[in-house]
């Protein structure tokens, strides 16, 4: 149900899925679950996430331009990985945002900065 | 118990290779044609990872034509860098089942003519779509993996590199391996980045290479060899493509319970495995995989191999051909590249890397331990 969280992102939201049985939430947003086998529903994605883990990427395919940051941000109960806009460390809060890449709308990671 | 058997194996020199993938393969078939008549075989089954680097798919078909295998039933398996294992894990199948007495389980991949960047973006095929979007390579999720477990569990990058060191020093006596030079925990540290904290020096290299395995039923195999190689246990498990979507970021699941099953199948515990060939794309996943098999405990891994327990003459040698980090990583090949070493462990012709080991284990995976493949094979 990838189409279902393209279709998302052109309103502004990103959308996950849970489990109607067993609770497991799903990025990017599934039919069904991919433990139990159950139902989801799709469920848009907090704002704000705290890094679990990231890397400076140094070699990549010929469709991006190194270095650049990744991560795995923690959303509520939703793990998503992206790219960071800045250096990040685990610990760090994050928000999710809509930007156009090449022409398609994608979503990256920005750092929350506490003044 | 009805089992199947390996009664030879073969593999090319891995590295850097002119020729093409038939070629390759025909070297390592080569080696097998000594023990089994090529008449014998049945049904050939080709792990191979990409189309993107010889632009060529249809390799079951290539393959039995350039064996000289037609019209045999022919085809490809395919699970990013656990093709190798799949292709055995298949062979097994249509031998234990009945339908053949003797079948061929072939490795392959033929890398080195594309550049870094393309071969970075092919395998890159086997993440999920929001991290391919998202530049999340397979280096940076390995990557990801380390920087977590680190974090969790106290290891440094200094535990890494030994793991590098360990193998390379392995493949020094390996005269087919891709790599025949030792380094040094300090070279490992200042080699260059490839996505922190993994460098060059943690990363198995793009290789070129073809292994193969002859798997034949109990009645077949006694026509080759008094002392066969029984395959105690063939299992494959998966696990979600992106490392994100898992419970727990750092614990390769699948491996985990193709283990599990694999122990089962095989009426064994960890502790009865003597020599294990593991798929040390990245060093960190070797250390992962000392946990996941049960070598050490959750989190823990990182000790056996500060504590040298994982070299020849070591608690549990791993990786005595050098693993995917210094005989090579030609990715098909790979799975069957570890059959090979451990087939020559338990019949005795490792030369000095022999362990005299009785009851081995290898562990293939695809992806970030998305698709693993574990076998237990024993004298």
């Amino acid at each position: 149900m990838s189409s279902e969280l393209f279709a998302a992102l052109k309103t502004g939201r990103l959308i996950g899925s849970r489990c109607k049985n067993c609770g497991r939430t799903h990025f990017p947003p599934a039919r069904r679950c991919a433990r139990c086998g159950g139902e989801m529903q799709l469920e848009e994605i907090p704002k704000r996430g705290v890094v679990l883990t990231f890397s400076e990427v140094y070699v990549s395919s010929p469709a991006f331009t190194p270095p650049y940051v990744v991560a795995i941000a923690q959303f509520g109960d939703f793990k998503v990985p992206g790219m960071a806009a800045d250096k990040v460390e685990i610990g760090d809060e994050v928000e999710w945002e809509v930007a156009d890449r090449h022409g398609n709308l994608w979503y990256f990671f920005r750092t929350v900065k506490h003044y | 118990m009805v089992l199947a058997y390996i009664v030879a194996a073969g593999m090319s020199k891995i590295g850097r290779r002119e020729e093409s993938s038939r070629e390759i393969v025909a070297e390592a078939f080569e080696e097998v044609t000594t023990v089994v008549d090529p008449r014998d075989i049945e049904a050939v089954y080709v792990g191979v990872q990409s189309e993107v680097y010889e632009h060529q798919i249809m390799y079951g078909a290539l393959v039995a034509e350039a064996l000289g295998l037609l019209p045999r039933e022919a085809y490809r398996v395919e699970a990013c860098a656990a093709a190798g294992a799949l292709a055995l894990h298949t062979a097994v199948m249509a031998v234990k089942s009945g339908l053949v007495d003797v079948a061929l389980a072939v490795g392959v991949e033929k890398m080195t003519a594309k550049p870094t960047e393309v071969v970075t973006d092919a395998l890159m095929a086997a993440s999920d779509i929001v991290d391919q979007l998202s530049g999340v390579t397979i280096p940076a999720h390995y990557a990801m993996v380390a920087r977590r477990y680190m974090y969790l569990y106290g290891a440094t990058e200094e535990d890494l590199c030994e793991v590098a060191v360990k193998n390379h020093k392995h493949a020094l006596d390996n005269p087919k391996a891709h790599f025949k030079k030792a380094v040094s925990v300090e070279e490992c540290l200042k080699s260059k980045p490839v996505a922190t904290p993994l460098k060059l020096l943690d990363s198995a290299p793009i290789s070129d290479g073809a292994a193969v395995a002859v798997v034949a039923s109990e009645r077949a195999a006694r026509r080759y060899t008094d002392a066969p190689v029984k395959v105690l246990a063939s299992t494959v498990a998966t696990d979600t493509l992106s490392i994100s979507q898992r419970d727990d970021i750092v614990w390769p699941t699948a491996v985990w319970e193709a283990a599990q099953r694999a122990y089962r199948q095989a009426g064994l515990a960890p502790s009865h495995i003597q020599v294990a060939e593991v798929h040390d794309a990245f060093t960190i996943n070797e250390i992962l995989m000392y946990e996941a098999l049960g070598f050490a405990k959750r989190g823990e891994g990182y000790k056996l191999v500060r504590e040298g327990q994982t070299y020849i003459g070591g608690k549990i040698p791993v990786n005595p051909s050098g693993g995917l980090k210094a005989r090579g990583h030609p990715i098909g090949a790979t799975g069957l590249a570890q059959i090979y070493e451990l087939y020559l462990q338990l019949t005795g012709r490792a030369g000095r890397r022999n362990t005299g080991a009785e009851v081995a284990m290898a562990v293939n995976e695809g992806g970030v331990n998305s698709t693993a493949v574990v076998h237990i094979l024993a004298i």
